[in-house]
């Protein structure tokens, strides 16, 4: 039999005002079950919650109801009062009658009603409430960082400088991502090798990092504190531990023309063993065995074998598939550039000196394939007219994506600046939408890229691109002066729209975590929640949740850094005991719980007789997972799965309470 | 229908017992139940509490931690615990504490009002809206509104109601 | 049908022979000649019972969720096009296998109403068959492992007979009339739950009527539970209800279930296009959602 205690309370005159307190308590000791109903001044002070506690204590009592004010304002107050009275927290109700009555209505008689019946809807409730116990989960204390780009290369590094091992997992053969391909960073002009070499190697020799690049993710279980993860490492060709990076093997490798440079962006030809770029970490050599011929006739050459002093090249290695227990993930898989082909009235592909920002940034850097030195890439000729253009694919619903890539008219700014820097005399154009520079020094940036280097912009869109006698002619339109123009350039560098990372749609299923129509990871909360994913130990950094620049991507590998310091700094990762549970006898296993889940929590169990024979599947709740919001209840047709706390039956007395 | 075995079963069930205090009068306003999320439409409740609004006092709220959560059989219960109307609230449109509670929820609620209706139930009884916490106003429209709505309405006289 | 019939025993027999299937579920002569109904055979000798015509009413895949036919492992089902849909269904909401099942579909050309047939109607045409028949899309199952075309042409259409036509009186009704309505139906319901278990798809082995705590929906034979009962199926089949019409078949006190189905059906497909049963790679309807789904009726 239930035997609960109800106190009234009258927050001074906030409640007392407009509630008739006596004749609440008066009316709640007269419901089945209530053992004691009184009325106090302040339920909240300490000796409020010393006459609950004694209540607890003295009348034995199996549930509480507070008419006071928001449970978001004081349950957890109350909760920890009978926690130390050795009550179950969650035999704590409270009635909201201040702010859901007194402070809300006037007519002290309608009032004092609705308080009385908020309270039996309360009592009715904790007669049907079990005690919860709040989950614990096991933590493995090591994390994995999925892509070797800025802001994972960041998460990396602030985990291990907090004395957690982590995982890094890079698909290229060496790290540092989209960052390591530009010249010089905006607004500051800091080269960015010259920034980001150190990190890479820190990385590299960080006694807490694992480093595995040329490696893919393969498969993901389990669940927050408790990962089980394959990675495959693809086969080098190369035994690592060997080699010294000295080169040797890609400059006599036969094959150095015909095979276009990724990190060069198809300006520049690489052999089939290579690194992809000279400071590349680690400094070891791969070979591309789609075009390596060692591999393509029968084992004929092996030159770089023959070169190699160590003797580490293996032609016959194979994938390795590793497993690893981690904890944490953080999936920083960033982004590419969209096909600039999809705009043809640029002639992209069809004329040499029509590129795309990332080719200029190669033709900008010491250490790309004209060392610095802007050339064509038709006549190697030097240009002197260049026609910057902005939003190629970005803000386009129509041919390209809506949204603004942001990083656009900040690079644009800083290529007209390089340009001018580096060709005295020189001219630059720039078509463009609209000028973002919202960030710290960036305004300026953009107005000294104008006003300094004298580059021209105009507000409108390039309708087409000609060549005519060895030079583009571009045709927009400058909508402020209402003019067509016609513009004579050497050389068009689109600005391309950022799209997510190719597979990001197949990472965040394998992850299970929720990704957006574009396919970038979408945040557990956007605003409060930024650098969690949907999935309970899953972060997310850089440009794999969108458009970023790079101090935002670093400070995101900081932040799901410190998510996860902080996660791995308790001995147990806890959370709330209300989350859902399956009565596996009627459960069917038609998953619709499964399928409206948002934080797949829930697997599938086999249910076998003593012979190990399959009887059934049913749904199983991983508590570890579960937050708790109760959609598989709705979902369930059968009310196999029911969300504690929150119980069908708690509910449901709620709702007769108040039979009219 | 003979009424008398039907109290009977009610009361041998216990669905109607005790008589302690709380508005029972049907002559009073009409009585709402409002399903509300718990990380939106609650706290804008409580918003238009410490913002000292004013409105109707015939709403009674059950909290429940998600719209993804609010089973249209509640619905149905409130009507047959004698609800006039029966309000479902939660956080806007990619608001949604879990992401797409509100999402599955919105379907669902799609589908069963449809139902409701072609079943012979006034669905302007059924009220859904979304409600966030810095929307006390809102709160307060949508209950005054909702009450003066249904005041117009002739008394439910559908299956589901009590009579 | 000599030529249907052959091809339909002669694929039995084989899969039977071969051991693909251990149980065959089909169609044979009743003890009424325009009666059919179900057989289940094991032995290949037995195939000569297979039979298919007009009269093959019964939605054969309500057989699949029962545990005696299930521990047969392998089976294979005649099956028509319209209740094929519950075979994807099925296999869609994980209560089937597809490795499992060998779908022996048939060509389909309406099914004779069988309080006609009783009364000696033998001919298909537009004014004796289901009005399932008269909106059906499938003639030819949607999925299949075997066909077995039909011998027969298709009937002729001309649109004198508008199928489930009461839908859009009642649409037009006030809510009054429509309560009115089913009010009158549902009070002939005594709570048999035969449209449950005529129904290939209510699958739960613990129906939510006989959850009972809290007893959401009355279990008592009056007003109130009555409707609660037929909202409650109509509810649970929306976006899944494959059109049978199994349900309405086998109600004794003849509730127009269908027309709860149908409308359904027309609903979910006007505001979310999902049609159930199609394609066995999809999500339910109810198990998915679209951000920009219809938002109209909310504040």
């Amino acid at each position: 039999m239930a035997r609960i205690g109800v106190f009234v309370c009258w927050c001074g005159s906030n409640i007392a005002g407009t509630v008739d307190v006596k004749r609440v308590a008066e009316e709640a000791a007269k419901i089945p079950g209530v053992v004691e109903a009184v009325d106090y001044k302040y339920m909240c002070s300490d000796p409020g919650q010393n006459t609950l506690r004694k209540m607890i204590k003295d009348k034995n009592l199996t549930g509480v109801v507070l008419a006071a004010c928001s449970p978001h304002m004081h349950e957890n107050t109350f909760r920890k009062a009978a926690v130390k009275e050795g009550l179950n927290p969650y035999f704590i109700e409270i009635a909201n009658i201040r702010e859901q009555v007194s402070w809300v209505h006037e007519d002290k008689e309608k009032a004092t009603e609705k308080a009385i019946d908020l309270l039996k809807m309360m009592v009715e409730k904790v007669k049907k409430n079990k005690a919860i116990e709040d989950v614990r989960v096991p933590l493995t204390k090591k994390a994995l960082v999925i892509g070797g780009g800025i802001s994972g290369i960041q998460a990396a590094l602030d985990i291990a400088n907090g004395g957690v091992e982590v995982i890094l997992v890079e698909k290229e053969p060496s790290i540092g991502g989209k960052m390591i391909q530009l010249d010089e960073t905006f607004p500051t002009l800091d080269c960015s090798s010259c920034i980001m070499t150190p990190k890479m190697v820190e990385v590299y020799q960080h006694p807490n990092i694992k480093l595995y690049t040329y490696s893919e993710l393969e498969e993901v279980s389990g669940y927050i504190g408790n990962f089980n993860v394959k990675i495959k490492k693809k086969a080098r060709s190369i035994v690592e531990k060997d080699c010294t990076g000295c080169g040797d093997c890609w400059n006599i490798c036969p094959m150095h023309k015909n095979v276009k440079s990724e990190f060069n962006v198809n300006l520049s030809e690489r052999t089939a063993i290579y690194v992809p770029f000279p400071q590349a970490v680690p400094l070891i050599p791969v070979i591309d065995r789609s075009v390596c011929l060692h591999y393509k006739k029968g084992g004929k050459c092996q030159k770089c074998y023959d070169a190699c002093g160590p003797k580490c090249i293996n032609f016959d290695l194979q994938d390795e598939i590793i497993e690893e227990k981690v904890g944490a993930i953080v999936a920083a898989t960033g982004y590419d550039l969209m096909e600039n082909s999809l705009y043809g009235e640029y002639g992209y592909g069809q004329f040499k000196d029509v590129i795309s920002g990332l080719q200029f940034e190669r033709l900008l850097s010491a250490s790309g394939p004209t060392e610095g030195v802007v050339k064509r890439p038709s006549d190697g000729k030097t240009p002197e007219t260049i026609v910057f253009i902005q939003c190629v694919g970005s803000r386009d619903p129509e041919k390209g994506v809506p949204y603004c890539s942001k990083v656009c008219c900040m690079y644009t700014a800083k290529h007209a600046k390089l340009f001018a820097h580096k060709v005295h005399g020189s001219q630059s154009y720039v078509f463009y939408i609209d000028i973002r520079a919202t960030s710290k020094g960036y305004e300026e940036f953009v107005r000294g890229t104008m006003e300094n280097e004298g580059a021209i912009y105009l507000r409108g869109r390039v309708s087409k691109i000609y060549e005519d006698n060895g030079k583009l002619i571009v045709k927009g339109a400058d909508t402020l002066s209402g003019n067509q123009v016609e513009i004579a350039a050497d050389m068009v560098v689109l600005a391309t729209g950022v799209i997510p990372k190719k597979g990001s749609d197949k990472m965040a299923q394998m992850l299970g975590i929720s990704y957006d129509k574009y396919g970038f990871y979408t945040e557990s909360h956007p605003k409060l929640r930024p650098a969690e994913s949907s999935t309970a130990g899953i972060y997310l950094a850089g440009m794999a949740q969108g458009p970023r620049d790079i101090p935002e991507s670093v400070v995101s590998g900081s932040a799901a850094a410190s998510k996860i310091l902080g996660l791995f700094s308790k001995s147990e990762y806890e959370v709330e005991g209300t989350i859902a549970s399956v009565n596996k006898t009627t459960c069917v296993g038609c998953f619709y719980c499964r399928r409206v889940c948002a934080y797949s929590a829930i697997s599938k169990e086999e249910i076998k007789d003593r012979n190990g024979n399959v009887l059934k599947v049913v749904a199983n709740v991983n508590s570890g997972l579960c937050a708790g919001c109760g959609a598989c209840v709705n979902a369930c047709f059968s009310k196999s799965i029911d969300l504690k706390g929150y119980l069908d039956e708690q509910i449901f007395a709620e709702i007769k309470s108040l039979a009219v | 229908m003979e009424n008398n075995i039907v109290e009977d079963v009610q009361n041998a069930r216990g669905d109607k017992e005790y008589s302690a205090g709380g508005a029972k009068d049907k002559d009073k306003e009409p009585r709402i139940i409002a399903f509300v999320c718990n990380w939106c439409t609650y706290n804008g409740a409580d918003l238009a509490g410490t913002s000292r609004m004013k409105y109707a006092e015939n709403v009674r709220v059950i909290k429940l931690p998600c719209t993804g959560r609010i089973d249209p059989l509640f619905v149905v219960e409130a009507f047959k615990k004698g609800a006039k109307g029966v309000l479902v609230s939660g956080c806007h449109p990619g608001d949604c504490h879990y992401t797409s509670g509100n999402y599955h929820s919105r379907r669902k609620y799609t589908a069963f009002r449809d139902l409701l209706s072609y079943l012979g139930v006034d669905i302007n009884r059924v009220e859904f809206s979304w409600i966030s916490a810095s929307e006390g106003n809102k709160w307060v429209s949508v209950i005054n509104e909702f009450t003066n709505k249904i005041k117009l309405l002739p008394d439910n006289s559908d299956i589901f109601s009590k009579k | 049908m000599e030529k249907m019939n052959d091809k339909l025993q002669n694929t039995a027999k084989e899969l039977l022979e071969n051991k693909e299937v251990n149980l065959i579920i089909g169609f044979t002569k009743g003890s009424n000649p325009l009666r059919m109904r179900s057989v289940f055979i094991t032995d290949p000798n037995d195939v000569s019972k297979l039979s298919f015509n007009a009269h093959c009413v019964q939605d054969l895949a309500v057989f699949l969720k029962k545990p005696e036919v299930k521990k047969f492992g392998k089976i294979g089902l005649v099956v028509k096009g319209c209740d094929e849909k519950a075979v994807n269904t099925l296999i869609q909401e994980y209560q089937l296998s597809r490795d499992n099942i060998k779908i022996i579909g048939v060509e389909c050309r309406g099914a004779v109403k069988q309080n006609l047939a009783d009364k000696g109607e033998d001919s298909v045409k537009q004014s004796t068959v289901y009005d399932k028949c008269l909106v059906c899309e499938v003639h030819t199952p949607l999925l299949y492992d075997y066909l077995v075309e039909s011998d027969e042409p298709a009937f002729e259409i001309n649109g004198d007979i508008k199928p489930y036509a009461k839908i859009e009186e009642l649409d037009a009704m006030s809510v009054e009339d429509r309560n009115m309505f089913w009010q009158k139906e549902f009070e002939k319901c005594i709570k048999c739950y035969a449209c449950r278990q005529a129904c290939p798809l209510c699958y739960c082995t613990r129906c939510i009527v006989e959850k009972n705590t809290p007893q959401w929906i009355e279990t008592n034979i009056e007003e109130t539970g009555n409707a609660q009962w037929n909202m409650i199926r109509a509810y649970h089949l929306s976006g899944r209800c494959i059109g049978c019409g199994e349900c309405e078949r086998a109600c004794p006190v003849n509730i127009p279930l269908m027309l709860v189905n149908e409308k359904m059906a027309r609903d979910v497909f006007e505001k979310f296009g999902y049609k159930s049963g199609v394609d066995i790679n999809a999500k339910p309807v109810f198990g998915t959602f679209d951000a920009n789904d219809f938002n109209e009726f909310i504040k």
